[in-house]
Protein backbone atom coordinates (compact mmCIF):
# COMPACT_ATOMS: atom_id res chain seq x y z
CA UNK A 1 0.00 0.00 0.00
CA UNK A 2 1.51 3.74 -0.27
CA UNK A 3 1.65 5.93 2.26
CA UNK A 4 1.61 9.70 1.20
CA UNK A 5 3.34 10.67 4.09
CA UNK A 6 6.62 8.84 3.68
CA UNK A 7 10.00 9.87 2.98
CA UNK A 8 9.67 9.28 -0.84
CA UNK A 9 7.18 12.42 -1.10
CA UNK A 10 9.88 14.63 0.79
CA UNK A 11 12.41 13.37 -2.01
CA UNK A 12 10.07 14.08 -5.04
CA UNK A 13 11.49 16.95 -5.83
CA UNK A 14 15.04 15.28 -6.15
CA UNK A 15 13.68 13.20 -8.88
CA UNK A 16 11.45 16.07 -10.29
CA UNK A 17 15.13 17.98 -10.42
CA UNK A 18 16.78 15.06 -12.05
CA UNK A 19 14.20 14.93 -14.80
CA UNK A 20 14.49 18.75 -15.22
CA UNK A 21 18.07 18.42 -15.35
CA UNK A 22 18.51 15.96 -17.59
CA UNK A 23 15.74 17.54 -20.21
CA UNK A 24 17.60 20.88 -20.13
CA UNK A 25 20.97 19.22 -21.36
CA UNK A 26 19.45 17.03 -24.10
CA UNK A 27 17.46 20.18 -25.14
CA UNK A 28 20.52 22.25 -25.22
CA UNK A 29 22.46 19.18 -26.72
CA UNK A 30 20.21 19.02 -29.36
CA UNK A 31 20.46 22.63 -30.14
CA UNK A 32 24.07 22.58 -30.76
CA UNK A 33 23.87 19.75 -32.46
CA UNK A 34 21.50 21.24 -35.13
CA UNK A 35 23.49 24.22 -34.64
CA UNK A 36 27.03 22.73 -36.45
CA UNK A 37 29.00 21.98 -33.46
CA UNK A 38 28.76 18.16 -32.96
CA UNK A 39 31.42 17.82 -30.51
CA UNK A 40 30.55 19.77 -27.55
CA UNK A 41 26.49 18.99 -28.69
CA UNK A 42 27.92 15.26 -27.93
CA UNK A 43 29.23 15.62 -24.43
CA UNK A 44 26.24 17.75 -23.36
CA UNK A 45 23.69 14.88 -24.67
CA UNK A 46 25.36 12.31 -23.24
CA UNK A 47 25.26 13.86 -19.86
CA UNK A 48 21.71 14.30 -20.12
CA UNK A 49 21.31 10.49 -21.17
CA UNK A 50 23.43 9.74 -18.12
CA UNK A 51 21.48 11.67 -15.84
CA UNK A 52 18.07 10.37 -17.19
CA UNK A 53 19.78 6.75 -16.86
CA UNK A 54 21.00 7.51 -13.09
CA UNK A 55 17.42 8.91 -11.72
CA UNK A 56 15.79 5.12 -11.77
CA UNK A 57 18.69 4.43 -9.57
CA UNK A 58 17.75 7.90 -7.22
CA UNK A 59 14.39 6.66 -6.79
CA UNK A 60 15.68 3.05 -5.28
CA UNK A 61 17.92 5.08 -3.03
CA UNK A 62 15.21 6.42 -1.83
CA UNK A 63 12.90 3.48 -1.72
CA UNK A 64 15.76 1.89 0.55
CA UNK A 65 16.08 4.85 2.49
CA UNK A 66 12.32 5.11 3.24
CA UNK A 67 11.94 1.41 4.20
CA UNK A 68 15.09 1.39 6.61
CA UNK A 69 13.42 4.23 8.06
CA UNK A 70 10.44 2.40 8.63
CA UNK A 71 12.37 -0.29 9.51
CA UNK A 72 10.45 -2.66 6.75
CA UNK A 73 13.01 -5.79 6.37
CA UNK A 74 11.15 -7.32 3.39
CA UNK A 75 11.01 -4.50 1.53
CA UNK A 76 14.82 -3.48 2.17
CA UNK A 77 15.75 -6.91 1.30
CA UNK A 78 13.70 -6.88 -2.64
CA UNK A 79 15.06 -2.75 -3.06
CA UNK A 80 18.53 -3.74 -2.18
CA UNK A 81 18.51 -7.29 -4.78
CA UNK A 82 17.15 -4.51 -7.38
CA UNK A 83 20.32 -2.26 -7.12
CA UNK A 84 22.89 -5.19 -6.87
CA UNK A 85 20.95 -6.16 -9.94
CA UNK A 86 21.15 -2.78 -11.58
CA UNK A 87 25.23 -2.60 -10.38
CA UNK A 88 25.74 -5.66 -12.70
CA UNK A 89 24.28 -4.15 -15.44
CA UNK A 90 26.61 -0.97 -14.92
CA UNK A 91 29.08 -2.52 -14.49
CA UNK A 92 29.00 -4.50 -17.29
CA UNK A 93 28.20 -1.45 -19.49
CA UNK A 94 31.26 -0.05 -18.17
CA UNK A 95 33.98 -2.48 -18.89
CA UNK A 96 31.90 -2.74 -22.17
CA UNK A 97 32.58 1.31 -23.38
CA UNK B 1 17.66 1.65 -44.30
CA UNK B 2 19.32 5.05 -43.89
CA UNK B 3 22.80 5.20 -43.05
CA UNK B 4 22.96 8.01 -40.24
CA UNK B 5 26.14 9.72 -39.48
CA UNK B 6 26.05 10.26 -35.68
CA UNK B 7 27.73 13.68 -35.85
CA UNK B 8 25.63 15.03 -38.59
CA UNK B 9 21.98 14.08 -37.85
CA UNK B 10 19.39 15.52 -40.54
CA UNK B 11 17.27 17.90 -38.89
CA UNK B 12 13.73 16.20 -40.32
CA UNK B 13 15.29 13.46 -38.83
CA UNK B 14 15.91 14.68 -35.57
CA UNK B 15 12.08 16.97 -36.00
CA UNK B 16 10.38 13.14 -37.16
CA UNK B 17 11.78 11.51 -34.34
CA UNK B 18 10.34 14.27 -31.83
CA UNK B 19 7.42 13.55 -32.96
CA UNK B 20 7.11 9.88 -33.29
CA UNK B 21 8.45 10.68 -29.25
CA UNK B 22 4.83 12.90 -28.66
CA UNK B 23 2.75 10.54 -30.22
CA UNK B 24 4.54 7.40 -28.19
CA UNK B 25 4.42 9.25 -25.11
CA UNK B 26 1.07 10.23 -24.93
CA UNK B 27 -0.19 7.03 -25.81
CA UNK B 28 2.03 5.66 -23.93
CA UNK B 29 1.25 7.41 -20.92
CA UNK B 30 -2.55 7.40 -21.27
CA UNK B 31 -2.32 3.25 -21.24
CA UNK B 32 0.11 3.62 -18.61
CA UNK B 33 2.92 2.08 -20.18
CA UNK B 34 6.32 3.58 -21.42
CA UNK B 35 5.04 3.61 -24.92
CA UNK B 36 7.98 2.01 -26.67
CA UNK B 37 6.02 -0.39 -27.81
CA UNK B 38 4.45 2.92 -30.45
CA UNK B 39 7.96 4.25 -30.50
CA UNK B 40 9.71 1.48 -32.06
CA UNK B 41 7.18 0.75 -35.36
CA UNK B 42 7.63 4.58 -35.77
CA UNK B 43 11.42 4.65 -35.75
CA UNK B 44 12.33 1.19 -37.19
CA UNK B 45 9.57 1.15 -39.99
CA UNK B 46 8.46 4.73 -40.13
CA UNK B 47 12.66 6.34 -40.16
CA UNK B 48 14.06 3.10 -41.07
CA UNK B 49 16.59 2.82 -38.12
CA UNK B 50 18.16 -0.11 -37.27
CA UNK B 51 16.00 -2.32 -34.94
CA UNK B 52 18.48 -2.39 -32.01
CA UNK B 53 18.99 1.69 -32.61
CA UNK B 54 15.52 2.59 -32.32
CA UNK B 55 14.83 0.15 -29.44
CA UNK B 56 18.11 1.66 -27.22
CA UNK B 57 16.55 4.78 -28.08
CA UNK B 58 13.23 3.83 -26.66
CA UNK B 59 14.67 1.99 -23.52
CA UNK B 60 15.81 5.78 -22.52
CA UNK B 61 12.02 7.19 -23.30
CA UNK B 62 11.17 4.26 -21.30
CA UNK B 63 13.11 5.70 -18.31
CA UNK B 64 12.14 9.01 -19.22
CA UNK B 65 8.27 7.86 -18.79
CA UNK B 66 8.21 5.85 -16.46
CA UNK B 67 10.12 8.68 -13.95
CA UNK B 68 7.54 11.51 -15.05
CA UNK B 69 4.34 8.92 -13.84
CA UNK B 70 6.08 8.42 -10.64
CA UNK B 71 6.44 11.69 -9.82
CA UNK B 72 3.11 13.03 -10.79
CA UNK B 73 0.45 12.85 -8.19
CA UNK B 74 -2.18 12.17 -10.46
CA UNK B 75 -0.90 8.37 -11.02
CA UNK B 76 0.85 7.61 -7.87
CA UNK B 77 -2.12 7.17 -5.31
CA UNK B 78 -2.56 3.84 -7.44
CA UNK B 79 1.50 2.85 -7.34
CA UNK B 80 1.37 -0.15 -5.19
CA UNK B 81 5.28 0.13 -4.56
CA UNK B 82 6.12 -2.88 -2.74
CA UNK B 83 4.65 -5.23 -5.01
CA UNK B 84 6.38 -3.31 -8.14
CA UNK B 85 9.83 -3.28 -6.55
CA UNK B 86 9.16 -6.63 -5.44
CA UNK B 87 8.77 -7.40 -9.44
CA UNK B 88 11.82 -5.77 -10.44
CA UNK B 89 13.62 -8.21 -8.67
CA UNK B 90 12.16 -10.60 -11.46
CA UNK B 91 12.50 -8.20 -14.38
CA UNK B 92 15.50 -6.40 -13.96
CA UNK B 93 17.20 -9.61 -13.80
CA UNK B 94 15.10 -10.58 -16.92
CA UNK B 95 16.78 -7.24 -18.80
CA UNK B 96 20.14 -7.95 -17.79
CA UNK B 97 19.73 -11.03 -19.54
CA UNK B 98 18.19 -9.99 -22.79
CA UNK B 99 20.49 -7.10 -23.13
CA UNK B 100 22.96 -10.09 -23.06
CA UNK B 101 21.58 -11.88 -25.82
CA UNK B 102 20.25 -9.70 -27.60
CA UNK B 103 23.37 -9.31 -29.80
CA UNK B 104 23.60 -13.03 -30.52
CA UNK B 105 20.04 -13.15 -32.05
CA UNK B 106 19.15 -12.34 -36.02
CA UNK B 107 16.79 -9.06 -36.83
CA UNK B 108 14.33 -11.45 -38.24
CA UNK B 109 14.28 -13.44 -34.80
CA UNK B 110 13.69 -10.43 -33.13
CA UNK B 111 10.70 -9.69 -35.76
CA UNK B 112 9.09 -12.80 -34.80
CA UNK B 113 9.06 -12.57 -31.16
CA UNK B 114 7.73 -8.76 -31.39
CA UNK B 115 5.16 -9.54 -33.58
CA UNK B 116 4.04 -12.71 -31.23
CA UNK B 117 4.29 -11.04 -27.97
CA UNK B 118 1.95 -8.26 -28.96
CA UNK B 119 -0.12 -10.53 -31.00
CA UNK B 120 -1.12 -12.52 -28.18
CA UNK B 121 -1.00 -10.04 -25.70
CA UNK B 122 -3.59 -7.94 -27.84
CA UNK B 123 -5.67 -11.32 -28.54
CA UNK B 124 -6.06 -11.93 -24.19
CA UNK B 125 -7.15 -7.98 -23.87
CA UNK B 126 -9.70 -8.42 -26.07
CA UNK B 127 -11.70 -11.42 -24.37
CA UNK B 128 -10.85 -9.54 -21.08
CA UNK B 129 -12.91 -6.81 -21.82
CA UNK B 130 -15.58 -6.27 -19.27
CA UNK B 131 -13.99 -8.12 -16.37
CA UNK B 132 -13.41 -6.14 -13.34
CA UNK B 133 -11.22 -6.96 -9.98
CA UNK B 134 -12.36 -4.24 -7.79
CA UNK B 135 -13.81 -5.44 -4.00
CA UNK B 136 -15.90 -3.03 -2.85
CA UNK B 137 -16.11 -3.70 0.85
CA UNK B 138 -13.70 -1.36 1.72
CA UNK B 139 -13.46 -3.41 5.17
CA UNK B 140 -11.26 -6.28 3.40
CA UNK B 141 -7.86 -6.70 4.29
CA UNK B 142 -5.87 -5.99 0.66
CA UNK B 143 -3.06 -8.61 2.78
CA UNK B 144 0.96 -7.75 2.41
CA UNK B 145 0.99 -6.75 -0.94
CA UNK B 146 -2.65 -5.64 -2.39
CA UNK B 147 -3.43 -2.13 -1.83
CA UNK B 148 -6.22 0.61 -2.01
CA UNK B 149 -7.35 3.63 -3.53
CA UNK B 150 -10.42 6.21 -3.92
CA UNK B 151 -12.05 5.66 -7.57
CA UNK B 152 -13.98 7.99 -9.57
CA UNK B 153 -15.87 5.38 -11.24
CA UNK B 154 -17.79 3.54 -8.49
CA UNK B 155 -17.61 7.04 -6.05
CA UNK B 156 -15.87 5.00 -3.33
CA UNK B 157 -12.51 3.34 -1.80
CA UNK B 158 -11.76 0.27 -3.38
CA UNK B 159 -9.82 -2.35 -2.52
CA UNK B 160 -7.74 -5.39 -3.65
CA UNK B 161 -5.59 -8.14 -3.13
CA UNK B 162 -2.94 -10.08 -4.75
CA UNK B 163 -3.79 -13.67 -6.54
CA UNK B 164 -0.74 -15.62 -8.07
CA UNK B 165 1.73 -13.75 -6.80
CA UNK B 166 4.38 -16.78 -8.80
CA UNK B 167 2.40 -15.62 -11.62
CA UNK B 168 3.09 -11.93 -11.43
CA UNK B 169 6.81 -12.90 -10.81
CA UNK B 170 6.92 -15.00 -13.80
CA UNK B 171 5.53 -12.40 -15.98
CA UNK B 172 7.70 -9.97 -14.87
CA UNK B 173 10.70 -12.09 -15.80
CA UNK B 174 9.63 -12.65 -18.98
CA UNK B 175 8.46 -8.83 -19.37
CA UNK B 176 12.19 -8.09 -18.92
CA UNK B 177 13.84 -10.39 -20.80
CA UNK B 178 11.21 -9.08 -23.58
CA UNK B 179 12.19 -5.77 -22.48
CA UNK B 180 15.82 -6.11 -22.67
CA UNK B 181 15.33 -8.19 -26.15
CA UNK B 182 13.35 -5.32 -28.03
CA UNK B 183 13.51 -2.35 -25.98
CA UNK B 184 9.74 -2.08 -24.92
CA UNK B 185 9.21 -1.26 -21.37
CA UNK B 186 7.66 -4.44 -20.61
CA UNK B 187 4.88 -3.51 -19.32
CA UNK B 188 2.47 -4.14 -22.19
CA UNK B 189 2.85 -7.49 -21.19
CA UNK B 190 2.62 -6.78 -17.26
CA UNK B 191 -0.51 -4.83 -17.22
CA UNK B 192 -2.85 -7.44 -19.12
CA UNK B 193 -1.53 -10.15 -17.06
CA UNK B 194 -1.79 -8.71 -13.73
CA UNK B 195 -4.76 -7.80 -14.45
CA UNK B 196 -5.95 -10.85 -15.95
CA UNK B 197 -4.17 -13.63 -13.89
CA UNK B 198 -3.29 -11.37 -11.21
CA UNK B 199 -6.72 -9.79 -9.49
CA UNK B 200 -5.01 -6.31 -10.21
CA UNK B 201 -7.37 -3.43 -11.12
CA UNK B 202 -6.41 -1.74 -14.20
CA UNK B 203 -5.50 1.51 -12.97
CA UNK B 204 -3.34 -0.06 -10.23
CA UNK B 205 -1.77 -2.46 -12.52
CA UNK B 206 -1.15 0.09 -15.22
CA UNK B 207 0.40 2.99 -12.88
CA UNK B 208 2.43 0.62 -10.81
CA UNK B 209 4.12 -0.82 -14.33
CA UNK B 210 4.49 2.57 -15.35
CA UNK B 211 6.45 3.63 -12.69
CA UNK B 212 8.28 0.39 -12.63
CA UNK B 213 9.36 -0.33 -16.19
CA UNK B 214 11.83 2.80 -15.73
CA UNK B 215 14.23 0.10 -13.56
CA UNK B 216 13.15 -2.47 -16.08
CA UNK B 217 14.60 -0.47 -19.17
CA UNK B 218 17.75 0.54 -16.27
CA UNK B 219 18.74 -3.33 -16.72
CA UNK B 220 19.18 -3.17 -20.12
CA UNK B 221 19.76 0.59 -21.31
CA UNK B 222 23.26 1.39 -20.03
CA UNK B 223 24.49 -2.32 -22.31
CA UNK B 224 22.44 -0.65 -25.11
CA UNK B 225 24.48 2.67 -24.63
CA UNK B 226 27.88 1.23 -23.86
CA UNK B 227 27.49 -0.65 -27.54
CA UNK B 228 26.78 2.23 -29.29
CA UNK B 229 22.99 1.64 -30.35
CA UNK B 230 21.68 4.91 -29.63
CA UNK B 231 22.26 8.03 -31.59
CA UNK B 232 22.70 10.60 -29.06
CA UNK B 233 20.55 13.67 -31.01
CA UNK B 234 17.85 11.21 -31.64
CA UNK B 235 17.68 9.77 -28.30
CA UNK B 236 17.43 12.98 -26.93
CA UNK B 237 14.16 14.34 -29.66
CA UNK B 238 12.90 11.06 -28.82
CA UNK B 239 12.99 11.58 -25.07
CA UNK B 240 11.84 15.71 -25.33
CA UNK B 241 9.33 14.15 -27.52
CA UNK B 242 8.21 11.66 -25.09
CA UNK B 243 8.19 13.69 -22.26
CA UNK B 244 6.05 16.21 -23.58
CA UNK B 245 3.73 13.60 -25.22
CA UNK B 246 3.28 11.95 -21.73
CA UNK B 247 2.27 14.79 -19.68
CA UNK B 248 -0.66 15.31 -22.44
CA UNK B 249 -1.40 11.54 -21.48
CA UNK B 250 -1.22 11.34 -18.06
CA UNK B 251 -3.82 14.43 -17.64
CA UNK B 252 -6.04 12.76 -19.71
CA UNK B 253 -5.36 9.15 -17.79
CA UNK B 254 -7.84 9.33 -14.93
CA UNK B 255 -10.17 10.52 -16.98
CA UNK B 256 -10.24 8.02 -18.79
CA UNK B 257 -12.56 4.71 -18.94
CA UNK B 258 -11.34 1.41 -17.35
CA UNK B 259 -12.71 -0.48 -20.63
CA UNK B 260 -11.75 2.13 -23.01
CA UNK B 261 -8.24 1.77 -22.10
CA UNK B 262 -8.08 -1.69 -22.35
CA UNK B 263 -9.74 -1.66 -25.70
CA UNK B 264 -6.99 1.04 -27.26
CA UNK B 265 -4.52 -0.95 -25.42
CA UNK B 266 -5.78 -4.58 -27.96
CA UNK B 267 -6.54 -2.49 -31.08
CA UNK B 268 -2.65 -1.00 -31.10
CA UNK B 269 -1.07 -3.97 -30.64
CA UNK B 270 -3.26 -6.05 -33.14
CA UNK B 271 -1.50 -3.14 -35.30
CA UNK B 272 2.06 -3.58 -34.06
CA UNK B 273 1.92 -7.23 -34.48
CA UNK B 274 0.50 -7.58 -38.22
CA UNK B 275 3.07 -4.76 -38.99
CA UNK B 276 5.78 -7.39 -37.53
CA UNK B 277 4.46 -10.27 -38.81
CA UNK B 278 5.00 -8.53 -42.78
CA UNK B 279 8.61 -7.92 -41.64
CA UNK B 280 9.60 -10.97 -40.63
CA UNK B 281 8.34 -12.28 -43.54
CA UNK B 282 9.60 -9.47 -45.69
CA UNK B 283 13.12 -8.80 -44.18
Amino acid sequence: MTDPRDLRTQFLWVVRAMLIAAGVALAVGLLLHVAGSPVPADQVLRAGLVILMATPVIRTLIAVGERLRQRDQYYLIVTTLVLLELSLTFWYATMHL
Amino acid sequence: MLPIDPAHVPGVTIVVSMLAGVIAGSLGALLGIGGGVFLIPLLNVGLGLPLKTASGISLMTVIATSNAVAVTSESRRFINARLGMLLQVAAVAGGLFGALVVQGLSVRTLYVILATVTGVIAVVMLTRLDRRNVILDRSTDPGVLGGRFYEDESGAEVVYRVRRLPAALSVALGSGVISGLLGIGGGILQVPALNAWCGIPMRAAASTSAAMIGITALGSAPIYYARGHIIAPLAAAAVLGVLAGSRMGLWYAPRARARSLKLLMAVVLAVVALIYCYRSVAA
